[in-house]
């Protein structure tokens, strides 16, 4: 927090600096600066575990940001050893390993080496093979749950140094995995490695972490889990050093086709077969009814992670309730067109200005034409951009008659601080109605006189159409949202509400 | 949200810069320009602290496509220009050889013709038909994103939402302390001053 507030200061200080005789617009820079910073602040307060993912931005914006990339360290390493201790000390075979390490920390990107540095000397590959071989005879031989520490502890003495970056960086990947109890907080971390990193690297952790999430409810104790998992992983390749190229891909497939169901039986059926086939073998173990050719395998790794991100955008989105992947591709695109809106309205009245009604008027209807036949980049909101030609076009001979048009089309006008309260009181879900015809707004915002007596923020707001009560300040505030997929009941609601007011005033 | 707060205020200085640099000035600019300035300014700084994503770089590319956006943009992004335009070869996508695409291709298309035959419902066919059209729309919606496909898709969007809902806040916070600056001084004089002040710089 002190970094953030010298940074602000100084950035303030800098915009003072720079040679403009605009007192008050730095003035105003400083005010939303402090603003900002009460904002960070707050949410800093409300979510401090959000800081970790906050990784992937601060790598991006690279060149001076020393800052940001301590911060991010910072938290990546605070964040992680507090969520350790069920794993049962781990750090005490490993350390004994901590020899070994030097060159394969050599090689790996900046955050990995950090948090191998940091006191998770994770062994070489081999280490867990050995590690799993040991566990599969200890419970071939009817063993109780493996602890973790004498069997480390008579495993590193037999470890052979192979290096495999890769594979560390899966070892990495798994175990904060599954230290940190599966806790959504790691989806970030794909995207820092990924943002910073290799492709090669951002698809392994990716991968890890998409066996390891699904099943990971089901695991009894974190660690024991992941001895477990790589237990059965490693049936047929713990013999020699030469099957490297074999681990990397069958890494992946094993646990994911052992995690499916319950450890123990997973487990137990690994350690049968691996006792069975003691030459090294290279096909993968199937699990019951799954093909086992890349292929699929290569599709199913590919489906769960577009359900990874799926989630992901699940969370972002508001008000999303959505299973079904097409319909939460719809409310994806609906708001990221909300947002985009919403730039364009900010954009029309930032900085205020003595706008009257018809010179914006014939701006929006200019800009609708222009934006038609100019970029074709925007978005194809077509219906959109025809209703607010429209609506200019009648706006600036007669009120009545827009009024009319829009209620045609089963839409109001209303002020905008109205349309903000009504969107922050009711957050109602936006269900799929099938088609999308019902309550389709125009997209803002209008400019207020100088003296404005109410609000400024042309928040779009999605909410159903309401009101009567007419701005008392003289200039006409057009708040116009957009919703293409509306709920049933809201359309109803806005349909009736429409036909009673009418809740714009003559400037 | 799960945004950082470096990418914010990197955010925030550029659009200072981008908007001082604008030139405004309140007689001769017409709405339209303003709010074309305003928005290219606060686009451009929203790409350039996201730094080297796909759709801040597609951002990019775009409005320096236009001449007169050029000038004005080089002076905003300084040095982060050259490395911002130079043309990158997709790094997400992992290189693949075209032999193993066309074996695997070759199998599923037949492994997917003799499945076809069993499932004869049409609604996973609707399905799939309903998401195609719409992973299209949203092809055309995120910029740059008529490239890319299946998860990188979906991971660009995420990243853009994020970025969209920061730059509306970070507007709506600006707007509102424009406000506050002005309603401090009821003179509509004033604020005109203020206006030319902004604009001689």
């Amino acid at each position: 927090m002190q970094q953030s507030s010298r940074e602000m200061q100084g950035m303030a200080s800098s915009l003072n600096g720079i040679p403009s005789s605009a007192g008050a617009a730095a003035a105003a820079a400083q005010i939303a600066l402090q603003e900002l910073h009460n904002g960070h602040r707050q949410q800093q307060i409300q979510n401090p575990g959000m800081q970790v993912p906050a990784a992937h931005f601060d790598h991006s914006t690279g060149g001076g940001e020393a800052g940001g990339h301590d911060d991010f360290f910072e938290q990546m390493l605070s964040s992680l050893p507090s969520s350790w201790p069920d794993l049962g000390n781990p750090k005490v075979p490993w350390d004994l390993t901590s020899s070994s390490n030097p060159n394969g920390l050599a090689g790996k990107s900046p955050e990995e080496s950090a948090v191998a540095a940091e006191g998770l000397q994770y062994a070489p590959y081999d280490e867990s093979v050995l590690l799993a071989s040991r566990l599969r005879q200890h419970q071939i031989s009817g063993g109780s749950s493996p602890a973790g520490k004498p069997m480390l502890l008579q495993l590193n003495h037999q470890h052979q140094q192979q290096q495999q970056q890769q594979m560390l960086l899966q070892g990495i990947g798994r175990s904060p995995v599954a230290a940190s109890g599966g806790d959504s907080g790691l989806l970030p971390l794909p995207l820092s490695l990924g943002s910073g990193g290799s492709a090669d690297s951002r698809l392994l952790v990716d991968r890890s972490r998409d066996e390891l999430d699904p099943s990971f409810g089901s695991n009894p104790t974190g660690g024991e889990g992941l001895y477990n998992g790589f237990g059965g992983s490693l049936q047929g390749a713990s013999q020699t050093a030469t099957q490297q190229h074999f681990h990397h891909p069958q890494g992946p497939s094993m646990p994911a086709q052992n995690f499916g169901g319950a450890p123990s039986p997973g487990v137990g059926q690994a350690a049968a077969a691996g006792g069975g086939t003691a030459p090294p073998r290279q096909r993968v173990r199937a699990r019951r009814g799954q093909a086992t050719d890349p292929h699929s395998i290569a599709e199913r790794l590919r489906r769960e992670r577009i359900a990874d991100r799926m989630k992901a955008l699940q969370e972002l989105v508001p008000n999303a309730i959505k299973s079904d992947k097409a319909s939460m591709l719809d409310e994806i695109i609906d708001y990221v067109k909300f947002l985009q809106l919403q730039v364009k309205v900010l954009s029309m009245s930032r900085l205020g200005g003595a706008a009257a009604v018809a010179p914006l008027v014939s701006d929006m209807s200019s800009e609708g034409q222009s934006g038609r036949s100019g970029s074709n980049g925007a978005a194809g909101n077509d219906t959109l951009t025809v209703t607010e030609h429209q609506v200019a076009k009648l706006m600036e001979e007669d009120m009545g008659s827009a009024m009319q048009y829009l209620q045609g089309k089963g839409l109001c006008l209303m002020p905008i601080s109205l349309a903000s309260a009504i969107s922050s009181a009711t957050c109602h879900p936006r269900a799929a109605a099938g088609n999308g015809g019902g309550v389709h707004h125009l997209n803002p915002g209008l400019i207020p006189a100088p003296p404005p007596s109410n609000h400024n923020n042309p928040a779009a707001a999605s909410g159903a159409g309401g009101g009567g009560d007419a701005p008392s300040s003289p200039s006409m505030s057009v708040l116009t949202v957009q919703s293409a997929m509306a709920n049933g009941a809201d359309t109803d609601v806005s349909r009736t509400s429409v036909k009673d007011a009418a809740s714009v005033s003559k400037p | 949200m799960q945004a950082s707060n470096t990418f914010k205020k990197a955010f925030l200085k550029r659009m200072l810069l981008g908007l001082q640099l604008a030139g405004f000035s309140s007689k001769s600019m017409t709405v339209q320009e303003r709010k074309s300035a305003i928005k290219l300014s606060a686009d451009v700084a929203m790409a350039c602290a996201r730094g080297s994503a796909n759709w801040s770089r597609a951002i990019i590319a775009d409005l320096s496509k236009q001449e007169k956006n050029k000038v004005l943009l080089r002076s905003i992004l300084r040095k982060d220009y050259e490395r911002l335009t130079r043309p990158c070869h997709h790094t997400w996508k992992i290189p693949r050889s075209k032999k193993i695409l066309k074996r695997s291709f070759r199998v599923c298309s037949r492994r997917r013709k003799g499945l076809r035959a069993p499932q004869g419902l049409a609604t996973s066919v609707l399905a799939r038909v309903l998401v195609k059209k719409r992973t299209r729309v949203l092809k055309r919606l995120v910029p740059g994103g008529e490239s890319l496909d299946g998860s990188y898709l979906l991971d660009e969007t995420l990243d853009y939402a994020i970025s969209l809902r920061v730059q509306v806040d970070l507007m709506q916070r600006l707007s509102k302390a424009f406000e506050a600056s002005k309603v401090g001084s009821h003179n509509v004089c004033t604020f005109q001053a203020r206006e030319d002040s902004y604009a001689d710089k």
